[in-house]
């Protein structure tokens, strides 16, 4: 089964994750993403979502198989694990550098570019996210917003096949967020959101994987999966506002 | 909130400021070495702090940011300072001279840390032959302090909001607890700074060279 003329640029095989304590995170799950395609998982607390994105990543250890390209994912796999470019939930992990340059020149020193070539990954990236000129910026004095475009761009400076984001908009103010789905949108290269931001799924997913106790539950195009009442509350979601075009509280706003 | 803290007048253009980073660094490591072995005597010290005000105005550090910096430091250096005497041989004389000899010693660390923007005295470090993985830890160190102490100031709120009677004793009896918190909170914090290395190609350049 040695992947020949694949095309997806990730696949999770029958991946099982148990944490030390004996609890079951992910139970046999299957997923593959392709290339240019935008996919979302969404579900409850403590569904799994964040564990599936660091089991794609390669960083939890779990049973089964992940292959980037075709090619299988191990711990040591350096160079590989350059083409996923994985965006913390919380900037201020990923953002572990006294300046912005040095941040986001980190990863291609790491790919042994020269530093001529750093320094145009850098520039290249930072106009990708639209903060041209943070270079010698702290980033302890960004805001939130800015952290979380320069923790993209510390990503893209790599040149990724695929981008897989946790929560990307927690702690951003509306006008960031609308920045951030605007971004986002404008991309080419594949992107795995995981996050309970339906909104944003519903405009830049082609597909959604619902999720649930360690296990992949439904999977479908987001507007229906959302539209679905029963399906969501059963899984401790909510139908999205903009989907909701007859509920009652929408009329009773109008009258 | 108060992130300015450490690099508060560091990032201002002086003369000192403006000084080759690299020349103040070993500058600054050799007045260290100056100190530990010049003769105490009450003329050399006045030269000394006298040339260190000079310093220090030329920099514009204002007096009262110095002070303050001192006090986060003397507290440590009074306590061995007074145990000398007690040890077998040691007089009140040589305890004297040690703290002439660490209070020049701070000064200058004063001096250095507040007209030397950090990067560039981490920069300069590794241009004079200090391992990168050095380096990287005090990078680390830096970029972490702000974002420890924001949580620090965010528990101490945490507290002081649910401190309904006697603020002090709530806060006493927790803080051991919030500081454990703390180092629970940063170790977390730390593997999650190592997955976000990963991500973006670290192997762990130091241990084995060859790699990238």
């Amino acid at each position: 089964m040695a992947g020949g003329m694949m095309t997806a640029i990730l696949e999770m095989q029958r991946y099982t994750y148990i944490y030390p304590d004996g609890t079951p995170a992910l139970r046999d799950i299957s997923f593959q993403v392709d290339a240019g395609e935008s996919v979302g998982i969404v579900g409850p607390n403590g569904a799994g979502k964040t564990t599936a994105l660091l089991g794609a990543c390669g960083l939890i250890e779990g049973a089964g198989t992940v292959r980037v390209r075709g090619e299988e994912l191990g711990r040591k796999s350096y160079q590989l694990r350059s083409k996923l470019g994985f965006v913390f939930q919380n900037p201020d992990d990923q953002l572990f550098m006294p300046t912005v340059y040095e941040d986001i020149a980190f990863g291609p020193q790491n790919l042994g570019q020269s530093d001529a070539e750093v320094k145009q990954s850098v520039k290249q990236a930072l106009e990708a996210v639209e903060l041209p000129g943070f270079e010698e910026k702290s980033s302890h004095h960004l805001s939130s917003g800015e952290k979380k475009r320069i923790a993209i761009a510390t990503v893209l400076s790599m040149d990724p096949e695929i981008l897989l984001l946790d929560e990307p908009t927690t702690n951003l103010d509306p006008r960031s967020r609308r920045h951030l789905i605007e971004l986002l949108g404008e991309m080419s290269i594949a992107t795995l959101i995981a996050g309970h931001d339906l909104e944003l799924l519903l405009e830049l997913s082609d597909r959604v994987l619902m999720m649930n106790n360690g296990i992949f539950v439904e999977e479908g195009a987001p507007d229906t999966l959302f539209a679905d009442e029963e399906l969501m509350r059963r899984n401790h979601l909510e139908v999205p506002h903009s989907l909701r075009d007859s509920t009652p509280i929408n009329s009773s706003q109008e009258e | 909130m108060r992130h300015s803290y450490l690099d508060k007048y560091s990032n201002r253009s002086s003369p000192v400021h403006n000084l080759p980073v690299p020349g103040k660094t070993i500058a600054f490591l050799g007045l260290l070495l100056y100190y530990a072995f010049m003769p105490v005597s009450r003329g050399i010290l006045a030269g000394n702090l006298a040339g260190l005000a000079i310093l220090f105005t030329v920099a514009r550090i204002p007096p009262l940011f110095i002070i303050k910096r001192l006090f986060v430091i003397l507290p440590f250096l009074i306590f061995i300072v007074f145990f000398i005497p007690l040890f077998q041989g040691q007089t009140w004389r040589v305890a004297g001279e040690t703290l002439a000899r660490a209070g020049c010693s701070v000064l200058t660390l004063i001096l250095f840390t507040s007209t030397t923007r950090f990067t560039h005295l981490l920069d300069s470090l590794s241009r004079l032959g200090i391992p990168k993985i050095i380096i990287q830890v005090l990078s680390f160190i830096y970029r972490y302090f702000f974002v420890l102490t924001g949580q620090l100031e965010q528990m101490k709120m945490a507290v002081r909001a649910r401190a309904v009677r006697g603020k002090y004793r709530f806060v006493y009896r927790g803080l051991a607890r919030m500081l454990g918190m703390l180092i629970i909170r940063s170790y977390e914090q730390s593997e999650r700074v190592y997955n976000a290395m990963l991500m973006r190609g670290y192997d762990g350049w130091g241990n084995d060279d060859g790699n990238t």
